[in-house]
């Protein structure tokens, strides 16, 4: 039997290069994708490839892709993790700013889905998984858009595993809490290109030692790496997967809960109130 | 006697305004031209609210002014527009206590097939074009210390369906959205609702054909898309109008202590239940066949 190829976006860092380290160990053929092609060095010397990709740029994937394809001859399994946090405020965020994370977060998931498919629905067999989080489920103040970003690959997601599942295509969404990986560095950079204005800075101010103290504490990717490589291993993966105890306590929450009485618990928390 | 007149029209205008701004409350819209937008529009001037609608959509939206409300030049995706049409609404009214974000539009295509340009338009107006409005309405909002934002969203804004993934990821964004800036707003007296509708005749469903039919589908794809074409088809002719989910948004602007979001049809609220009590393959399951079942069905009946 050949090995399995996959693509990872997002392999530069976090759960992205986590999960590629580790299948490569496994024996799989994994090419990690990034924009920062130096962050792969790792990658390559344990036997993966590294390939330069902007998941927003329609030449960067479908070159990217093809290159696999030239390669491999087939692409078993696509992870699409490639994203980042911007948060902010729904009245004074920049909308334009805003767009720049779901060109990423969302359209870059479509982009990249949509150059590999037809080469999966040829094979006849294929996995796609997609990074969400647990804000895909629930969304609270100060990170409106960011949830919004994920709860459209939520969305898209479901809609894209019950439109493919006729052609043996599996696809999966893993919905993390909050981890230990690039991630809150890139939030906590973004926050400085924000303006909060007058009405909500003592909200803002109260958020980002809350933030980095939940980050200082956030546990290690492995759960995620886990999940990530399970759904791509299992004939019949699940089509969820949360993890970490946030998140699968947040979304269970969220369902047992009003709205308002939810919204009371997070604002407390975030010491938003 | 002219500087007279004068003085005592200045005072009545001011009168007037100050009058309007305590006992009826000033209203704008977005997407007044047709469907829930412009049945939301008459319910709310025949009561006696004073309403504004936008639109893009101008000859259509005219009517409105003719039935004692005020027409909008409104493309929710120019920021321009957004901010002229609500300083016009400030400068004749001195105030907005409610904004009803409902212009919106969808398409059918699997993800796999969906434009790159589509992906973005329908992002700019379904989601951002609510953004815009927000962000416009809440300075007011906030002076006044009062306010409420009714947001249209939809059945699929939690659920997901075969194509119509885009557009419900569309709405999704609007829930995460909503549910966000309900949060940081409360300590500011003001309300955010969110309205689902589930399947509705107005002009939705013959815009999102259209789209569907200037698309490229692969040939793996034509089953599901003559299924599901035939079978929504069938749905729309059977369908409620507008009338029944405007009802809602009116309660939702009326309410002393609104719903955090009212789901407006028989069908909306029958899919949220089954969503809740079965696993998720079932319900793929399930929806795979009833579109299916639903086509066959369809396809029977006209054979006959
Ligand atoms: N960590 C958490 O707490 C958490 C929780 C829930 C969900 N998530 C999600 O998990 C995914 C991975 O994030 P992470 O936590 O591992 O963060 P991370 O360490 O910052 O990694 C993000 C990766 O995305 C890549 N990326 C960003 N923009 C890109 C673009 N335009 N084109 C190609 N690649 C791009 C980055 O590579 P380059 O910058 O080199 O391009 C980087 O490799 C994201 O989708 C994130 O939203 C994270």
């Amino acid at each position: 039997m050949s090995k399995k190829v996959v693509l990872i976006t997002g392999a530069s860092s976090g759960f992205g290069k986590f999960t590629a380290l580790e299948l490569i160990k496994k024996g799989y053929v994994v090419y990690g994708a990034a924009r920062r092609i130096e962050h792969m060095k790792e990658l390559e010397t344990t036997g993966g490839f590294a390939i330069k990709m902007d998941v927003t740029s329609d030449e960067s994937v479908e070159a990217g892709v093809q290159q696999i394809i030239k390669e491999q001859g087939q692409i078993d399994a696509l992870v699409n993790n490639a994203g980042f946090g911007s948060y902010g405020f729904v009245e004074t965020t920049n909308i334009d700013h805003m767009k720049r994370m779901f060109e990423v977060n969302v359209w870059g998931t479509v982009r990249v889905s949509q150059y590999v498919l037809p080469h999966m629905r040829k094979q006849g067999k294929g996995s796609i998984v997609n990074l969400s989080s647990i804000v895909g489920k629930v969304s609270t103040a100060f990170l409106g858009f960011y949830a919004a970003s994920k709860h459209a690959v939520e969305a898209l997601s479901d809609a894209m595993r019950q439109e493919v599942g006729r052609f043996g295509i599996n696809v999966s969404i893993i919905e993390p809490g909050a981890f230990s990986t690039g991630f809150d560095g890139v939030v906590l950079d973004e926050l400085k290109l924000i303006k909060a204005g007058e009405a909500y800075q003592p909200i803002l101010d109260s958020f980002i030692p809350y933030f980095k103290k939940m980050y200082e504490n956030a546990p290690t990717p492995e759960p995620v790496v886990k999940a990530i490589i399970s759904a791509i291993e299992k004939s019949k993966p699940k089509t969820r997967y949360s993890v970490g105890v946030d998140a699968k306590g947040g979304i269970m929450m969220k369902g047992m809960l009003g709205d308002r009485t939810f919204d009371n618990i997070m604002l407390g928390q975030m010491k938003m109130k | 006697m002219k500087r007279v007149t004068l003085f005592l029209v200045a005072i009545f205008t001011m009168a007037s305004v100050i009058l309007n701004a305590q006992d009826k409350q000033v209203v704008l819209i977005t997407g007044t031209a047709s469907g829930f937008g412009k049945a939301t529009a008459e319910k709310l001037i025949e009561k006696g609210y004073i309403v504004y609608g936008g639109d893009i959509q101008v000859e259509e939206n005219k009517y409105l002014d003719k039935i004692g409300g005020h027409a909008l030049v409104m493309d929710v995706t120019k920021e321009d527009q957004v901010k002229a049409g609500v300083q016009k609404v400030i400068d004749e009214q001195g105030r907005i206590d409610v904004l009803i974000n409902n212009a919106g539009y969808g398409s059918y295509a699997t993800i796999e097939n969906i434009g790159m340009d589509e992906l973005n338009y329908q992002f700019d107006v379904n989601v951002f074009g609510y953004a815009r409005l927000q962000q416009a309405v809440l300075p007011h909002m906030r002076k006044q210390k009062s306010g409420r934002i009714i947001n249209v969203s939809s059945v699929v804004g939690e659920v997901s369906t075969p194509m119509l993934g885009w557009y419900a990821a569309t709405k999704h964004a609007i829930e995460a959205m909503s549910d966000a800036l309900r949060m940081e707003v409360k300590h500011l007296n003001i309300d955010v609702v969110k309205i689902q509708p589930g399947a509705v005749k107005t002009g939705f469903d013959a815009v999102a054909f259209a789209k569907m039919e200037a698309s490229y589908i692969p040939e793996d794809y034509e089953e599901l898309a003559d299924d599901f074409k035939t079978y929504m088809v069938d749905s729309y002719t059977k369908v409620e109008g507008p009338r029944g989910t405007a009802d809602f948004i009116v309660k939702a602007v009326e309410a002393k202590k609104a719903k955090t979001q009212y789901r407006t049809t028989a069908d909306a609220r029958l899919l949220m239940k089954i969503k809740d009590w079965r696993s998720e393959k079932a319900f793929d399951k399930m929806m795979s066949k009833q579109l299916k079942k639903g086509a066959d069905k369809v396809r029977k009946n006209a054979e006959k």
